[in-house]
């Protein structure tokens, strides 16, 4: 059964055992280091080793209280993936179409998806996305993405 | 010097200067408000409408920015879980809480007033003993800095409530991260796999608005029945007088943390917001409070990054030295305008430096008149459908994460941290370790190597330096207090 008091810990063993393994490879600057006792290596090495003991004591503070393995919903529920599905559409569709018709395309996608049939909520939803359009580009003089196409 | 404050307390109030000021602040206020948006990009984007402006004028309105922003942040952090400004971040422990309760309009006076307390306090500290506070931070070197940031990390134990070692775990995820790009001693790529946009580290606003907004609206979002629901009631009670009493030794005491932590060249308002919060939680007879809606929580936060504005001026008018971003922005306007910050300027033009005393006294004024009044303005916030709130989270975040650089790769960092925050919440891993640990790490790494550096690889630095050991000794007491006090409740 999935558990994720044991997983997540172990994962991140895993994560940190990666990093590890990933040190060694950093180029070494031609000129010398002048810190020897402590380079660009010491920082990430210390930080994952300790990441390793955390977990390893999570793990055995764990045992140690005997917690009861829980039936536990999965992280990720219809609604959540449905958000990042949302999310990463989103940032796709603004690096092609600009934040101006990206937005009011999503925005009314998701209000559609959601079964929404209230007319203020689709006019709301436009009027936000001008105003902020208007604010970041007309008043603050701040870019937002243009999109290529 | 009374002459010169009278003189320049008639010109924040003349008609050339007043109005430029109300704008400098509401402009803040506004901007510090939208995620992503911080003081330091308000006074920078600000910065050539100030050309052509008489000295005490520009001065005034890009100071009024930089107050209002760093108290705007706090309506967001508040109201939406979402800081407008790195240095709200602390806010949203207890702010978004009392929201939660019902309780906005209480939390957004609370806020109001704190920041009021921090910026008024921290003026008045600038005004009385800038020269003497700037020679103290003058002491500042390596091991000093080092053993600061070392002090505040030691607040993840704090802010890890339930569980430290989780808060721990989250602290070494974020240093971790804060050590992607060029090191900052020898400029060796670390874990940079050839991308070009992590070659200089992982920004921090998108991480801010990754692991506090996105991850907010994906939480709201699996709160969503498939129809739409009605924004919960609230009061639009503000605080009572009761509060204010409550929150008076507090805010003051963290409006004197937070000038000290600006008055040091590179310890920002996100620093102080969160040294002032740990400070209040670890003194307090009912630390359980903290993190549950606690209004002393509330303003240790809010007074402490508001004081740090007049601390970070300190270095500046003194010293010509910038203190942080913010001050480093001004310390251009201040040449543009054919000033030159330091000694001098207190002798050779005390109206300008005098009229801006005189004119960070009236922000904070006009800030708590400004937040006060809007507060039942900022409180419809609540009151929009969290189905509409929902992409509107989603819209800010992205377009915030953007702004910073132009960049798509910051979106993409945004969205990853946005990820992350969520399945941290979901495994009861607190995600504030991690940003606090982004900011302090690259401070940390960088400063114990020069430490090094200066005393030949000798470690001897941590406690040959007074300020540094005592910073150190604090950094134990403040861990031995913590894990006393979870003892204690446990």
């Amino acid at each position: 059964m999935f558990n994720r008091d044991i997983v997540f810990p172990v994962l991140i063993i895993i994560f940190s055992a990666t990093v590890l393994a990933l040190i060694p490879q950093f180029s070494i600057p031609s000129y010398g280091q002048q810190d020897a006792s402590v380079g660009a290596k010491f920082f990430p090495t210390v930080l994952a080793i300790l990441q390793i003991i955390i977990c390893i004591a999570l793990l055995a503070q764990r045992k140690i209280k005997q917690l009861k393995t829980t039936a536990s919903a999965s992280i990720f529920s219809k609604m959540s993936l449905f958000g990042l599905g949302f999310l990463i559409a989103y940032a796709v569709l603004i690096s092609f179409l600009g934040y101006l018709i990206a937005s009011l395309i999503m925005f009314t996608l998701y209000l559609i998806f959601l079964k929404t049939k209230k007319a203020s909520y689709y006019l709301f939803a436009y009027f936000f996305v001008v105003v902020i359009y208007y604010l970041f580009s007309q008043v603050f003089l701040i870019s937002l993405p243009e999109g290529i196409l | 010097m009374i002459d010169y404050l009278l003189s320049g307390l008639g010109a924040a109030f003349s008609l050339a200067v007043f109005p430029v000021l109300i704008f400098g602040v509401l402009g803040g206020i506004i901007l510090g408000a939208l995620p992503g948006l911080t003081a330091t990009m308000g006074v920078a984007i600000l910065l050539p409408f100030t050309f052509g402006m008489e000295a005490t004028a520009a001065m005034v309105m890009l100071i009024g920015v930089y107050i209002g922003g760093i108290y705007g942040g706090s309506i967001s952090a508040i109201l939406l879980k979402t800081p407008g400004t790195p240095a709200s971040a602390a806010t949203v422990l207890d702010g978004y809480s009392l929201t939660q309760q019902g309780q906005a309009a209480r939390a957004l006076s609370i806020s109001a007033v704190a920041s009021f307390i921090g910026g008024l306090v921290s003026t008045i500290i600038l005004i009385a003993i800038a020269p003497t506070l700037a020679k103290f931070a003058l002491r500042f070197n390596a091991p000093e800095y080092f053993a600061l940031a070392l002090f505040g990390l030691t607040i993840i134990a704090s802010i890890s409530s339930r569980n430290i070692l989780k808060g721990l775990l989250a602290g070494t995820i974020g240093l971790l991260i804060s050590t992607v790009g060029l090191d900052p001693i020898s400029s060796v790529p670390r874990f940079t796999f050839g991308v070009m946009d992590l070659y200089s580290g992982i920004n921090v606003i998108p991480v801010l608005i990754g692991l506090f907004a996105i991850s907010e609206a994906l939480n709201q979002l699996e709160k969503l029945g498939v129809k739409a629901q009605i924004a919960e009631k609230f009061s639009n009670k503000l605080m009572s007088l009761k509060d204010l009493k409550s929150i008076l030794p507090t805010s003051i005491k963290s409006a004197l943390l937070g000038t000290s932590i600006g008055a040091v060249p590179g310890a920002g308002a996100d620093i102080s917001a969160f040294v002032c919060y740990n400070e209040a939680k670890r003194v307090s007879k009912q630390p359980e409070e903290f993190g549950n809606g606690s209004i002393k929580g509330l303003a240790a936060a809010e007074s402490g990054n508001n004081g740090v504005t007049g601390g970070s001026l300190v270095p500046l008018l003194t010293l010509g030295v910038p203190g942080d971003a913010v001050a480093a922005v001004l310390l251009g306007a201040l040449i543009i305008q054919g000033l030159t910050p330091g000694p001098l300027l207190f002798s050779q033009n005390p109206e300008i430096v005098y009229g801006i005393f005189s004119s960070m006294l009236v922000a904070n004024i006009a800030m708590l008149v400004i937040g006060l009044l809007g507060i039942r303005f900022f409180c419809q916030i609540s009151k929009v459908p969290k189905l509409l709130m929902i992409p509107i989270i989603i819209f800010l975040s992205i377009v915030g994460a953007y702004a910073i650089n132009n960049s798509m790769f910051d979106v993409g960092i945004a969205i990853v941290f946005g990820i992350l925050g969520f399945v941290l919440g979901k495994l009861e891993i607190p995600s504030s370790p991690i940003l606090l640990a982004i900011i302090l790490g690259p401070m940390a790494e960088t400063n114990l190597r020069k430490s090094l550096l200066m005393f030949d690889g000798s470690w001897a630095f941590l406690y040959e330096r007074p300020i540094a050991l005592a910073f150190i000794m604090l950094a134990v007491f403040s861990v031995w207090s913590t894990i006393r006090r979870n003892k204690k409740t446990t």
